[in-house]
């Protein structure tokens, strides 16, 4: 060894000597941030779709914390604090239900079984297998459609609940990288395993990233690109015509690249409808950067740093104040919800991009992270914990 | 918060030890933090499939080195899940010639510096070297003679014997 490379070694061991320790409780810190930042590209994914997934909602709930942190780095402006609670703002939107469905499970709205009718999945307890419950928005009563298994190996839990033809679907992954597709009658009764799709190499178990219900069959899109069917009743997997590397958006549109596939490229720029073979690209202008689009509207920020919504086309765009927000395309075309605050997020505002009205969503800031409430997927009903209830704003009462 | 005990007893077992890979690679903690940060994250996405021949510290040495010269982190760090102490004052390096090391280390580019740390700090042969970074075992060569070359410019030999006296003298 000569006299160089002895040195080198020699310093490189003092210098390792000097490095700083790791903190305790690393572990749960870390896996805060693994929960946080698998369910932020499932929410991502849900928002843009506005139809898909459930957001793996019930591995959220299971974690006991709610949803998205909102990095507090950010040196952005936020949305401004709304000036009065979302109760006062708009009385007929607000529901508050208990947090804890049936057998004292936390559970949250995931999509709609008609109109008077949410899809409720609740979470294990620690002794209890989830389940999925119809929670009728007359009465205000809840009905089990069916238990949730969670077969030994599990790594991804239930997630993407959606609902058609008298069923309800969803997915799960056991750690031999294989999903599993499951459906129950929503008229009650056994929840039983459809098919079986091998994942690959995946990383951290999100291995289907849309999976809707149309006509008797599951469509289903997989991380790594590719769309497919498969009998509701039990079958064959099929690959859906022209679905190679494509992802499911909002059946029948299937598009590309997926919403978590490209860092950097535009969610769903270009989407296809599987049935007609129609296709749409969205509307780019040199100098802006579009991070994410549903069927019809666009979100992204222009070159001078201002958030906006836009249609795919490249028509009606609107402004969005502040530049915080990040995340889904506005529901109904109209309403988004945004952490306000100044260096740090302080809360959660409701915003009205029509009326320009608002209303604090009264959600509390931990630290430098705040939850954002969820959607459900048809993206009627926002969802959030205050407490001991959960509170269910319903967009369609805002006038 | 449930966390797999295993991956706890992993961390709490060799974290430092990633920690110290993480300073000597990087050369600075907040990096070095940032890259063991990461590589944890990945190994924490891979735990329920990594095999049981699989060795988790190996693969996240692996993360860490790749993650260190993969041309996309430079333009983006994440929020750390901790608050590193206050920087200290005291001198890391007090020796002359491992200070100037030191020094001179922080001007060589990311891949030969890591071909650096893994020969002479983590002592792997080239064939490994090769391996760890995804690079052939010619470019293991040319960037660690490279790197050498620029240190012995940078760090001109000096006496072994250390003392007031000998600074100055020619050997």
């Amino acid at each position: 060894m000569t006299e160089i490379e002895e040195t080198l070694r020699r310093t490189f061991g003092e210098a390792a000597g000097q490095a700083p320790r790791l903190p305790d409780l690393l572990p749960e810190r870390l896996e805060r941030i693994h929960r946080r930042r698998r369910r932020r590209s499932r929410v991502v994914l849900a928002a843009a779709a506005a139809v898909l997934v459930a957001g793996g909602t019930v591995a959220v709930v299971r974690g006991g914390d709610t949803i998205t942190a909102v990095p507090a780095t950010q040196a952005r402006t936020r949305a401004e604090r709304p000036a009065a609670p979302v109760e006062q703002v708009w009385p007929d939107a607000v529901r508050k239900i208990p947090a804890k469905g049936p057998g004292a499970a936390p559970w949250r709205p995931v999509t709609l079984i008609d109109e008077r009718t949410l899809l409720m999945a609740a979470s294990s307890g620690f002794e209890r297998a989830a389940a999925v419950y119809a929670y009728d928005l007359g009465s205000g009563t809840e009905r089990e459609i069916a238990a949730v298994p969670e077969p030994e190996g599990t790594v991804a839990f239930a997630s993407g609940f959606a609902v058609g033809s008298g069923h309800v679907a969803w997915w799960t992954a056991t750690k031999d990288s294989v999903a599993h597709f499951w459906a129950a009658p929503l008229d009650g009764g056994t929840a039983r395993i459809v098919a079986d799709q091998p994942l690959g190499p995946v990383d951290d178990g999100s291995g289907i990233d849309g999976l809707a219900v149309a006509g008797d069959e599951i469509v289903f899109s997989l991380n790594a690109g590719g769309v497919f069917t498969v009998p509701l009743g039990g079958g064959t997997v099929k690959p859906v015509e022209g679905g190679a590397g494509m992802h499911l958006l909002a059946w029948p549109w299937i598009g590309t690249p997926g919403a978590r596939s490209e860092p950097g490229g535009t969610g769903f720029a270009r989407i296809r409808n599987a049935e007609t073979g129609e296709t749409r690209t969205a509307v780019t202008h040199p100098g802006e950067e579009l991070h994410q689009c549903g069927v019809t509207v666009c979100v992204g920020r222009s070159s001078d740093g201002r958030t906006f919504f836009r249609h795919r086309d490249g028509s009606s765009q609107k402004d969005v104040p502040g530049s915080g927000y990040q995340g889904r395309t506005p529901a109904q075309d109209r309403f988004y919800a945004s952490a306000y605050g100044d260096a740090a997020p302080e809360g959660v505002g409701l915003y009205d991009l029509d009326t320009g009205r608002s209303g604090d969503l009264g959600i509390q800031a931990k630290g430098r992270s705040v939850s954002l409430p969820t959607f459900d997927t048809t993206g009627r009903f926002l969802s959030y914990l205050a407490g001991d209830e959960l509170h269910l704003i319903d967009l369609t009462e805002i006038r | 918060m449930e966390v797999d005990p295993r991956f706890a007893e992993f961390v709490a077992q060799r974290g430092d030890a990633l920690l110290r890979y993480g300073y000597v690679l990087a050369g600075n903690p907040h990096d070095a933090a940032d890259l063991v940060q990461e590589a944890l994250l990945k190994l924490r996405g891979a735990w329920p499939r990594l095999r049981s021949k699989e060795n988790p510290e190996s693969y996240a040495r692996t993360t860490m080195a790749r993650l260190h010269i993969a041309a996309w982190r430079r333009r983006r760090r994440e929020l750390l899940a901790w608050d590193l102490p206050e920087s200290e004052h005291h001198d890391p390096l007090p020796s002359g010639d491992e200070r100037r090391m030191w020094q001179a280390l922080a001007g060589l580019p990311r891949k030969q510096r890591a071909v650096l740390v893994l020969r002479y700090y983590e002592q792997l042969d080239d064939a490994e070297i090769a391996a760890v970074l995804g690079i052939s075992r010619g470019t293991v060569r040319s960037q660690a003679s490279r790197a050498l070359g620029k240190l012995r410019d940078a760090v001109p030999a000096e006496p072994m014997t250390r003392g007031p006296m000998t600074r100055g003298n020619v050997r």
